[in-house]
């Protein structure tokens, strides 16, 4: 086991390389040199080149990617904005948090119902527990999550006011108030994939469920509610691996989701930063969610080995 | 053992079939048959003559769509029709148990052996995690796996086709059981291993006294450790003998065909025998005796059903034999 995990992690380490080049040598391959717009598209080259100089752009790119890559590995620092002149770390440390409660919040609201509302399909095939969460799966799969936000706001929050209509409520407002702001945003952001689990933690059950050791639990007489744990284990190992994948894309839609609910999150940073042409600020926020998603990955290969003991052996 | 106790099990006018769109579709037809402690009976028949059918019935166990429609079960005290679902769970296991195929697929990768064993025993018994996994212990021992402590920390892909067929037997026998089932246990075991797990449930049936119901296709295997022989031809049993006498003396033309196609050393070389045809499809019998399109001895006395369908050793469900 602990070779496997070893194995796994170099696997990461050396992906968060590669990632780390790739979005280095991106980010920095675009023409339009950061001096032109901080100066002003119509500046002098003189003071353009003097601009370059002194942020240290004209060096080699491979230079300037081993003093980033440097400065990161070993101080655990994105640096400074070119164009806005504030610390990158000072940025990520105000909004991460903001971003990575959100996305918690609505991932374990859809792990925790995507495999009850799953599950019960899965057992009771073809009731009517089924045929509800099948329909209610489908629109979660094929409504678009921000049009879903528009209609909760106007009823929920609006017409009804339950939930504040927008922004997330300081935690030093209050711990109530604080968990009411995050009800509509969590569940936008959780729907979808609350939809797309359960229908995979059902087909995955329903297979498992017809398997020959499933009749070997039944034949020997243990209790319904362990020949379901025997047969969930065995259901997850697929499901375990898009769950994690959903976590990293939640990020993804999480800028839509803090957009419209006007949360100030990493999509406001990454936002603006484009907007900005502030590449050096779009380097570390894309680097910070590659983390996150490679992070989750590494978890889900630990679960599945867990779930799977056949896996553990497979490495050599 | 006397033979006059009352048999462990028994099954009579058993019925099971498939609901179809025109009512139900009857596939095993009125089966009759009992089995006492320390006594072993082979159901043999060709695929689909239900065999698998009606042993799966005895556990409840039948799959998808298919449901008893009729017959009375009896296993020791209770009538399995009267029972309620938590009351049928206590004697899976508990009183009867299965073992299957194909024992890679029928032990759950997930867990490890010693989990496996565990839960079924203390599905059954109160016993504390430890005192259970003594039991598993002395299970994997009973079933002649060796060094049966570390092995209670295996996983079945870790384990040989033999060794995991030894398994599900020692998870079948975890609660105790009186019956033992064992649907085609070696058909998917190489030849060794196949004597060594005909010879284990022949030791397990002395030690525990258990009732063996063998389902089997190989009438050698059943010449090995059976007493008695029930042969299945399209859901019922058309001869039931002691093992000798269905050697010695076949009765239904069946039964002599089947033995016909095992080949000997000492015979010439050339074809191997074979049944002409195949088994009818349920739904679709034949009018009259089932097996009349396939029988070398038929004739017009076949076009009505058999006298009568065995209930004693030595009778069988032919004119001729009659």
């Amino acid at each position: 086991m602990l070779g496997f995990f070893l194995h796994r992690l170099g696997f990461s380490i050396l992906a968060v390389l590669m990632i780390s080049l790739i979005l280095f040598v991106l980010t920095a391959a675009i023409p339009e040199s950061p001096a032109r717009i901080v100066l002003g598209a119509d500046a002098p080259e003189v003071q353009v080149q003097q601009f370059e100089h002194e942020h240290g752009l004209d060096r080699p790119l491979l230079v300037r990617y081993g003093e980033w890559v440097d400065r990161l590995a070993l101080h655990g620092d994105f640096g400074t904005s070119v164009v806005t002149g504030l610390g990158m770390n000072e940025q990520i440390a105000e909004t991460l948090p903001v971003t990575l409660e959100l996305v918690i919040v609505a991932f374990v609201f859809a792990v925790v119902l995507s495999i009850a509302l799953g599950t019960a399909s899965a057992v009771f095939e073809n009731s009517w527990i089924d045929h509800a969460s099948r329909i209610f799966t489908v629109i979660g799969v094929s409504v678009p999550g921000f049009w879903t936000a528009l209609i909760l706001i106007l009823f929920f929050a609006i017409r009804i006011p339950i939930f504040p209509p927008g922004g997330i409520t300081p935690v030093s407002e209050g711990l109530g108030p604080h968990i009411m702001s995050l009800v509509l945003p969590a569940f936008c952001l959780g729907i979808f994939y609350t939809a797309v689990l359960s229908r995979m933690t059902r087909s995955s059950l329903i297979e498992v469920l017809g398997q020959d050791y499933i009749r070997t639990a039944r034949a020997t007489g243990l209790p319904r509610s362990l020949v379901l744990r025997y047969a969930l284990k065995n259901a997850m190992v697929p499901v375990v691996t898009v769950t994690s994948m959903s976590f990293g894309y939640m990020f993804g839609w999480a800028l839509i989701i803090e957009t419209v609910f006007n949360i100030a999150g990493m999509s406001g940073s990454l936002l603006n930063a484009i907007s900005q042409r502030d590449y050096a600020t779009v380097r570390a926020v894309v680097f910070v969610f590659t983390l996150i998603f490679l992070l989750a990955n590494l978890a889900a290969d630990l679960l599945n080995a867990w779930l799977n003991p056949r896996l553990r052996t497979v490495q050599a | 053992m006397s033979a006059a106790a009352p048999a462990f099990l028994e099954v009579s006018d058993l019925r099971i079939g498939f609901p179809g769109r025109a009512g139900d579709v009857p596939v095993v037809h009125g089966v009759d048959f009992a089995l006492s402690a320390g006594e072993t009976l082979a159901l043999v028949g060709e695929s689909g003559s239900g065999k698998s059918l009606t042993a799966l019935s005895l556990i409840d166990l039948l799959p998808g769509g298919a449901r008893r429609l009729g017959g009375r079960i009896r296993i020791g005290e209770n009538q399995l029709d009267t029972l309620s679902s938590n009351a049928i769970r206590k004697i899976r296991g508990g009183e009867i148990a299965m073992i299957f195929q194909d024992p890679l697929s029928a032990l759950n990768p997930a867990f490890t052996v010693g989990r496996q064993l565990t839960d079924a025993i203390r599905s059954h018994h109160p016993l504390s995690r430890g005192a259970a996994a003594k039991r598993a212990e002395e299970l994997l021992d009973l079933v002649g796996i060796p060094s049966p402590k570390a092995r209670l920390h295996s996983f079945p892909h870790e384990m040989s086709g033999g060794q995991r067929q030894r398994v599900a037997i020692a998870l079948a026998l975890a609660s105790g059981p009186k019956l033992l089932i064992a649907d085609e246990p070696t058909t998917a075991l190489d030849v060794t291993v196949q004597a060594q797990i005909m010879a284990l449930l022949a030791r397990l049936r002395q030690e525990l006294g258990l009732a063996i119901l063998l389902i089997s296709h190989n009438l050698d295997l059943v010449a090995e450790i059976c007493h008695r022989v029930a042969v299945m031809y399209a859901g019922r049993i058309v001869e039931t003998n002691t093992v000798e006498e269905i050697f010695r003396r076949p009765q239904h033309p069946y039964t002599r065909m089947l033995l016909d196609c095992i080949p000997r050393l000492d015979d010439r070389p050339g074809p191997l025998a074979t049944i002409p045809g195949e088994p009818p499809l349920f739904g679709k019998l034949p009018s009259g005796c089932p097996f009349r399109p396939r029988c070398p001895a038929a004739h017009e006395r076949c076009l009505a059903m058999p006298p009568a369908f065995p209930q004693e050793a030595g009778q069988a469900a032919c004119w001729l034999a009659a």
